[in-house]
C-alpha cells in the first residue's frame, strides 16, 4: 500500500550536468607476484587524475571482482565523494564488455576509457579537448601519442588530411622512450628511428595533434559510440578486441583518431616509478588548482571517406606505406 | 614499468552465462517519513526476487545515494554474490537516466526493469519467457497485466491483431484491484468496471497475453531502448519521464505492450500490509524454476511494416479510437 507522496516527487529536477565522464576498469585478483603494487599504482593513477580534472567531469570506476582490499579502498573514494560511479561486478566481466557498458549507457559527449595503470599529468585534459574543438572530425584522441603507430587506425585521418601533414620534432626522444620501456618493449623504434626525431602530425588553428593514438589511455566522442558493435566480446582483458570494438568502427565511420601534441599520460605498468610521486606532489599543490575549464565541441563525421569501403582504403594506405608514398607526400618543415 | 606478464592474458575466454537481466533502481534518500518502512520493503522485493528467478538471470542494482543503511544492506547482497552488479552514484542521478544507462549497457537480450517496492509471485518470469517465446513481436511484457491501460501506447498491437482480439475472464476481480489500491487510485476501474470482469487478450500457440500494461515492473527487449531518446531527462522520478523514456519506445519502435495472463507481481507501495507477508511466505517454500529457454533467445520481430506510418499518428490512433468510441471495430471490448 502507498501512504503518502514521495517527497522526491516535489522538488524533481535535477541540475548537474557533466561534458566529460572517465570510465577505469579495475580488475586486481590478489595483490601477490605481477599484482604485488597493483594497489600502489591504482592508488597513483587515481590521483593523478583527480588532481588534473575539470569540474565538469565525472569518475566511473568498474570493480571487475577485485580482491578485498583493492574494492575497500575504492568504496573509500566512493564515500569520500571523489568518485562520482562505483560500479561492483560479482565476477570478471572482462575489459572491454564492462567498458563498453558504461560508455554505452554514458549521457556525457566525451568519454575517456583508462587502463588502472596510468599516470596523468596536468592539462591532458585541456590539451584533449582542444583537439577535440579544433577538429570536429576526432573521433578518438589519447593523451599519449605512440608516432609508431602512426598508421594504425588512421586511414580517415590521413586520407582527409592528405596533402596537410607535416612533419616536426614535436616530442623529445626521451620522452617518447618512455612508453615502449613502460610494456617491455625498448626496441619498438628500431626500425623506424626517423619517427623519433621527427612525428607526422596536423595542424588547425594553432592546435597541433599527432598522428599515431594507442588505446591504454583515450578520450572517445559519445557521437562515434553508436558505430561500435553491440554484442558482447566475452573477453577478460582487451588486446585485439580493442581493435574490432573501438578502433576500426571509429574509422570506419569516418572519424579521425589523432593525438596531443605533448606526451600528457604515462602507462605505469606494474611498478610505480619515483618521479611520479614527485610530480603528483606538485599537482596536488593548492596553487596548481585551478584548471581550465570544460571546452565544448560538437562532432562531425567525414561522410564521403566513410562511404569508401573499409579494405579498399586499408589496401591503399598499406601500399602508400609499403612504397613510402605517404611519407613522400608529406611536408616537411 | 612492466615487470612480468599479466597472468590474466593466459585464459583470456568468459562464458555468456545470463540471457536475462533484472535492473533495479533504488532511491532511499532516509529511513522517515515516507520512507520509514523501506527497508523492509526492499528487503520483501529483493528476496522474493532472488526466490523466484532461474541461474541464467543477473540482477543490477542501483544505489542512487540512499542511505547508509540501505547502503549496508545492498553491500551484503553484493558481498553474498546474490546481486551480479552494484551500481552505486555519489549523488541522486533520478530513476530514469541511471537505468537508462544500465539498459543500454546491458548485453542480456531479455531485461527486466522493476521498482524497489515489487513483491514477484513464483513463476514469472517463466510466464513472461513463455510469452516472448509465442509472441516475438513483444518489447515489453508486464507480470502485473493492467486491462484499463489497453489504449496506453498498445497502437502495434491493435493494428497488428485486427480481429484476433478476444474478450475474456482471465483475471480476478479482488487480485486485479492490488494494484489499483497499492498506488491510491481506487477509482481506475470506475468508467469500466467491465475490465475487472472481462479482459482483452490475445492468444497464440495456448499463450495468452492481455492488452494492456504497467511500467512499475516489465520485461523489455534490449532492441527497444534503441528507439529511446539520447539526452538525459534530468528528473528525479516520474513526470513523463517513464513515458518518454519506456513506453513510447517501445510503440515508436513498432513493437507488442501487453501483459502476462496471469498477475504475477504484485505492487507494495510504501508500507508492507499481512497479505503481502503470507505471500512472501508461500514465495519461500516455492522452488525455483528453470531456464525457460535452452538455447539462445528468439530474436525480436518487429512490425516494421507499420514504420511506415509516422509514429507520432500511430502513437495518437489508441486515443482516436477511445473518443471516437471504436474500439469494437477492433476487437477491443468495454
Amino acid at each position: 500500500m502507498r501512504l503518502g507522496n514521495n517527497p522526491t516527487k516535489e522538488d524533481n529536477s535535477l541540475s548537474v550536468v557533466f561534458t566529460h565522464r572517465i570510465v577505469i576498469p579495475v580488475y586486481i585478483p590478489s595483490l601477490e607476484d605481477y599484482f604485488k603494487e597493483a594497489a600502489a599504482v591504482l592508488e597513483l593513477c587515481i590521483e593523478s587524475l583527480l588532481c588534473t580534472v575539470h569540474t565538469q567531469t565525472a569518475i566511473t570506476i568498474i570493480n571487475n571482482n577485485s580482491c578485498s582490499e583493492v574494492s575497500e579502498l575504492l568504496r573509500q573514494y566512493l564515500a569520500q565523494g571523489k568518485i562520482h560511479q562505483l560500479i561492483e561486478n560479482a565476477e570478471n566481466k572482462g575489459k572491454i564488455d564492462a567498458v563498453l557498458s558504461v560508455v554505452r549507457g554514458s549521457y556525457e559527449p566525451l568519454v575517456t576509457i583508462a587502463d588502472a595503470d596510468v599516470f596523468f599529468e596536468r592539462g591532458w585534459m585541456e590539451g584533449v579537448e582542444k583537439v577535440m574543438a579544433a577538429f570536429p572530425e576526432t573521433g578518438l584522441v589519447t593523451p599519449c601519442p605512440v608516432p609508431k603507430i602512426w598508421n594504425y587506425a588512421t586511414h580517415t585521418t590521413i586520407i582527409a588530411n592528405f596533402f596537410r601533414i607535416k612533419r616536426e620534432r614535436l616530442i623529445s626522444k626521451e620522452r617518447l622512450l618512455m612508453f615502449p620501456k613502460s610494456i617491455g618493449e625498448p626496441n619498438m623504434y628500431v626500425e623506424t628511428p626517423y619517427l623519433l626525431t621527427q612525428q607526422f602530425y596536423i595542424e588547425r588553428n594553432g592546435v597541433r595533434a599527432v598522428l599515431g593514438a594507442g588505446h591504454f589511455v583515450a578520450t572517445i566522442r559519445k557521437q562515434a559510440v553508436k558505430f561500435f558493435p553491440s554484442h558482447a566480446a566475452l573477453l577478460k582483458l582487451g588486446g585485439k578486441s580493442m581493435r574490432t570494438f573501438i578502433d576500426y568502427p571509429i574509422d570506419k565511420a569516418g572519424y579521425f583518431r589523432l593525438a596531443t601534441d605533448k606526451l600528457l599520460a604515462h602507462h605505469i605498468g606494474n611498478m610505480p616509478e619515483k618521479w611520479m610521486y614527485s610530480m603528483l606532489e606538485k599537482n596536488q599543490r593548492p596553487e596548481n588548482s585551478p584548471l581550465a575549464p570544460a571546452i565544448k565541441s560538437r562532432g562531425k563525421r567525414k561522410r564521403w571517406i566513410a562511404a569508401i569501403p573499409y579494405q579498399f582504403r586499408d589496401f591503399m594506405i598499406s601500399i602508400g606505406v609499403k612504397f613510402g608514398l605517404i611519407q613522400l607526400f608529406t611536408i616537411k618543415k | 614499468m612492466r615487470i612480468g606478464s599479466n597472468p590474466t592474458k593466459e585464459n583470456n575466454k568468459l562464458d555468456a552465462k545470463y540471457y536475462h537481466r533484472i535492473i533495479m533502481p533504488v532511491y532511499v534518500p532516509n529511513l522517515e517519513g515516507y520512507f520509514s518502512r523501506s527497508l523492509e520493503i526492499l528487503r520483501i522485493a529483493l528476496d522474493s526476487l532472488l526466490h523466484t528467478i532461474h541461474d541464467r538471470t543477473a540482477i543490477t542494482v542501483i544505489d542512487n545515494a540512499c542511505c547508509e543503511e540501505v547502503r549496508v544492506l545492498l553491500g551484503e547482497y553484493h558481498a553474498k554474490g546474490l546481486i551480479d552488479q552494484l551500481i552505486v552514484n555519489k549523488d541522486n542521478n533520478g530513476k530514469i537516466d541511471p537505468l537508462l544507462s544500465a539498459a543500454r549497457g546491458t548485453y542480456e537480450p531479455l531485461i527486466t526493469i522493476t521498482d524497489n517496492d515489487v513483491l514477484f509471485l513464483p513463476g514469472w518470469i517463466t510466464e513472461v519467457e513463455k510469452s516472448i517465446e509465442a509472441f516475438p513481436e513483444i518489447g515489453l511484457v508486464s507480470p502485473c497485466p493492467v486491462p484499463v491501460m489497453w489504449h496506453y501506447y498498445t497502437s502495434t498491437v491493435l493494428l497488428s491483431n485486427i480481429l484476433r482480439i478476444k474478450s475474456g475472464a482471465l483475471l480476478h476481480k479482488e487480485e486485479l484491484m492490488n494494484f489499483p489500491i497499492s498506488v491510491g487510485r481506487l477509482d481506475m476501474y470506475n468508467k469500466r468496471p467491465n475490465l475487472l470482469e472481462k479482459q482483452n487478450y490475445l492468444e497464440r500457440k495456448g499463450v495468452k497475453v492481455v492488452v494492456g500494461a504497467g511500467h512499475f515492473v516489465a520485461t523489455m527487449r534490449r532492441e527497444v531502448f534503441d528507439y529511446a531518446p539520447r539526452i538525459p531527462s534530468l528528473k528525479k522520478i516520474v513526470g513523463g519521464s517513464e513515458r518518454n523514456y519506456i513506453d513510447i519506445p517501445v510503440d515508436r519502435g513498432c513493437f507488442f505492450r501487453v501483459g502476462t495472463s496471469k498477475i504475477l507481481a504484485h505492487h507494495m507501495g510504501n508500507i508492507p500490509e499481512q497479505w503481502m507477508l503470507d505471500e512472501f511466505e508461500k514465495i519461500k517454500k516455492a522452488e525455483t524454476p528453470a531456464a525457460y529457454f535452452t538455447d539462445t533467445v528468439p530474436a525480436a520481430r518487429r512490425k516494421w511494416m507499420l514504420a511506415w506510418i509516422p509514429s507520432k499518428v500511430r502513437m495518437k490512433f489508441t486515443h482516436v479510437l477511445l473518443k471516437a468510441k471504436l474500439h469494437s471495430l477492433f476487437g477491443i471490448r468495454l
